[in-house]
């Protein structure tokens, strides 16, 4: 029932690693001042979680990743919580499903206590890189690394081996999420939900409606900047 | 918290390549690395406990953090840092790993942990195993990580079948770090919710069994080492995890007790086990019979302080943690309790801590022995009390029925020479 041992010394192979082996790894992680794409605002201090937290997606295909069963899963386990009280918000990273599936909405001093959570951001549609060439069958986490504090997610997609970054910035005002997939010779195809379209702005690519297109010279690195102040945000459309 | 000044650290040095560690990394770099660890008032709470020595330890405080923390030699502490600010929701366990390595588990992973940038901080986790039988179906790890001592990692699944239609069975699994397999080293009808591992690969495991309200089972097992042609190989025939034991709702004062480690006592292998809300902590004298395992439990001491963790630095020196923090629990001999007991050919032979009063130890109306048969049916013994010389001893002269019994004895009304009243008069006895 495990990952063929191959498929994770390949995995591992092309990301630069050791599987499991820290000297190796030291070796072959990039520097932090080697990265192109650090923080460019005010860096905001991150506090990193895993929890279970309940489930709040509602949509069909956002859920088709987990595990089939009668009904969507109850709860989440393992998910990471990455925020600050200062920003006010924490983002939620899913190493089942291996998506960024929201920006909850932390509580302000004096909120009652016992409210629903307040989601910013809800995963929806499928995963962002499912129309990729090589993202087949579901994605593989293999592991989490702090860089300068940051999260950097590693998994695998069918035939791409993906890190992502993640991290606040100004305030908690601006999330920003690095991408680097090293065997993406078709370049990637993601796909953002029409709601997180309009607060998204990105390194590289170029956008067909909802769908950004990287080619494979930025594959390697890409940034997508996320707006999350919701005084600067278009008023939410008018419920019917 | 401002951050400490750096003037104010104490060069305190904590050696990675202590003996323990060397063991399992025989092969390995023989790096040393060196965390210094400010002194502070700040108390960690603590929920496992993973001794490096006598004056060294790590520990997972109730955030899921990985904490180090350095001792004197009376166990008093010195200092505490985080070595890893990553709070996660893990069982209450740590295991050491190879290179430097840390192990957590929690219900949906066993994570590896490590220091890639040796900042003295875990900075890479890498998930080893997040897949198994059945984890759809809610199917998870209950128990662990302990290491043993072949380098493997052990855990437990909650019951789930290897096939469809299987048998449904909780199974202990060792994760092998060479290869990154898993192998499965033992099944039980029951759920396994903690185990502990002697050295001599005696498995300790605490079964639920959410219906039975007298007490607790404990299965005893001997594990078999892997064999060297095929190391990742399950063992043949497969072990079975069995009840050996009950420990009695009387002595945790219906309390489930969690949190098994084995001690060296003077030379003999004990099992302790703690009750966090009353402090209680157990005693279990493990003693083979043929393929089979019995032996005494005892009420060993009351933590003084909240008790969650409970850990043997060196042989003879046990310390406890919790929410206040860390404390030394060794024995300082001012408590009067029933040290052993042991089945003697012509009866039942208690050690106390302290001298009897030999005017009440002689009155066979001060002591109570019955025999539970384990099928049903209970049988009080007559016994004939016999004090030895050091008046630390007592032999009730007594005919025992056929076994597969639990014995429960109770020492009432009797003071040690000073006055002073048993910790607790009961203790038990399980005969197979």
């Amino acid at each position: 029932m495990s990952a063929p041992r191959h498929r994770l010394i390949a995995f591992a192979l092309a990301l630069g690693w050791g599987t499991g082996i820290a000297t190796e790894a030291q070796e072959s992680a990039p520097a932090p001042s080697e990265l192109a794409a650090g923080p460019t605002g005010q860096a905001v201090r991150l506090l990193v979680s895993r929890r279970t937290v309940k489930n709040f997606l509602t949509d069909g295909e956002a859920l088709a990743v987990y595990p089939k069963s009668d009904n969507a899963p109850a709860n989440l386990s393992g998910v990471f919580a990455i925020g600050s009280a200062e920003a006010g918000r924490a983002i939620l990273w899913d190493p089942t499903a291996c998506r960024l599936l929201g920006v909850l909405l932390l509580p302000k001093a004096g909120s009652p206590p016992g409210g629903e959570p307040q989601y910013a951001l809800k995963a929806t549609g499928p995963l962002p890189l499912a129309k990729s060439t090589g993202a087949t069958g579901n994605p593989r986490y293999f592991g989490m690394r702090l860089i300068e504090g940051a999260p950097e997610f590693l998994y695998q997609y069918g035939s791409l081996s993906i890190e992502e970054r993640i991290w606040l910035e100004d305030h908690g005002t601006v999330l920003k999420q690095r991408f680097s997939v090293k065997s993406a010779p078709r370049g990637l195809q993601f796909t953002v939900a029409s709601d997180w379209k309009e607060r998204l702005s990105a390194s590289a690519g170029t956008w067909k409606d909802r769908v950004l297109n990287v080619p494979k010279e930025a594959a390697g690195e890409f940034v997508l900047t996320y707006r999350l102040d919701d005084s600067d945000a278009p008023a939410p459309a008018p419920q019917p | 918290m401002k951050p400490t000044p750096r003037w104010l650290l104490l060069p305190l040095l904590w050696l990675v390549s202590q003996p323990l560690l060397a063991r399992a990394q025989e092969s390995e770099s023989r790096e040393r690395r060196v965390i210094e660890i400010p002194p502070t008032e700040e108390i960690p709470s603590v929920r496992a406990i993973f001794p490096l020595d006598a004056a060294n330890v790590f520990f997972l405080n109730d955030r899921g953090q990985v904490g180090v923390a350095k001792f004197s030699p009376g166990l008093s502490q010195i200092g505490w840092t985080l070595y890893s600010e990553l709070s996660a929701e893990t069982l209450p366990a740590l295991a050491l790993g190879p290179k430097y390595s840390i192990l957590t588990a929690s219900p949906g992973e066993l994570t590896q942990a490590f220091d890639t940038n040796s900042d003295l901080k875990l900075d890479f986790f890498q998930a080893v195993v997040r897949d198994w039988p059945d984890r759809e179906k809610g199917v998870g790890i209950t128990a662990g990580p302990v290491a043993d001592a072949h380098g493997r990692i052990l855990f437990a699944l909650s019951p789930h079948a290897l096939t469809a239609g299987g048998p449904v069975k909780a199974r202990l699994m060792a994760w092998n770090p060479a290869k990154g397999s898993q192998t499965v080293l033992t099944e039980s009808e029951l759920p396994i919710e903690s185990f502990a591992l002697s050295r001599d690969n005696l498995l300790a495991a605490r079964l639920t069994m959410a219906d039975y309200k007298d007490g607790f089972f404990l299965s005893l097992t001997d594990l078999p080492a892997p064999t060297a042609e095929n190391p990742e190989a399950a063992p043949v025939p497969m072990p079975f995890t069995l009840p050996s034991l009950i420990l009695p709702a009387e002595l945790t004062e219906g309390e489930n007790p969690v949190a098994p480690v084995f001690i060296d006592d003077e030379g003999q292998t004990r099992l302790l086990l703690i009750a966090p809300g009353s402090g209680r902590i157990l005693e279990v004298t493990p003693e083979r019979r043929g393929p089979l395992w019995q032996g005494s439990i005892l009420l060993r001491g009351i933590s003084p302080k909240p008790l969650q963790a409970l850990a043997e630095t060196v042989p003879g020196s046990l310390l406890g943690g919790g929410v206040a923090g860390f404390f030394p629990l060794t024995e300082n001999g001012e408590v009067f309790r029933i040290r052993t007991v042991r089945i003697v050919d012509d009866g039942l032979q208690i050690d106390f801590t302290q001298p009897v009063d030999r005017f009440e130890a002689i009155k066979p109306e001060n002591f109570s022995l019955r025999a539970i048969a384990l099928g049903g049916g209970e049988t009080t013994l007559i016994v004939d009390p016999m004090v030895e010389s050091t008046g630390r001893t007592v032999v009730l002269k007594t005919r025992f029925p056929e076994p597969a019994y639990v014995l429960r004895l109770v020492c009432q009304n009797l003071p040690s020479e000073t006055g002073k009243s048993l910790l607790t008069p009961s203790a038990f006895y399980s005969v197979h």
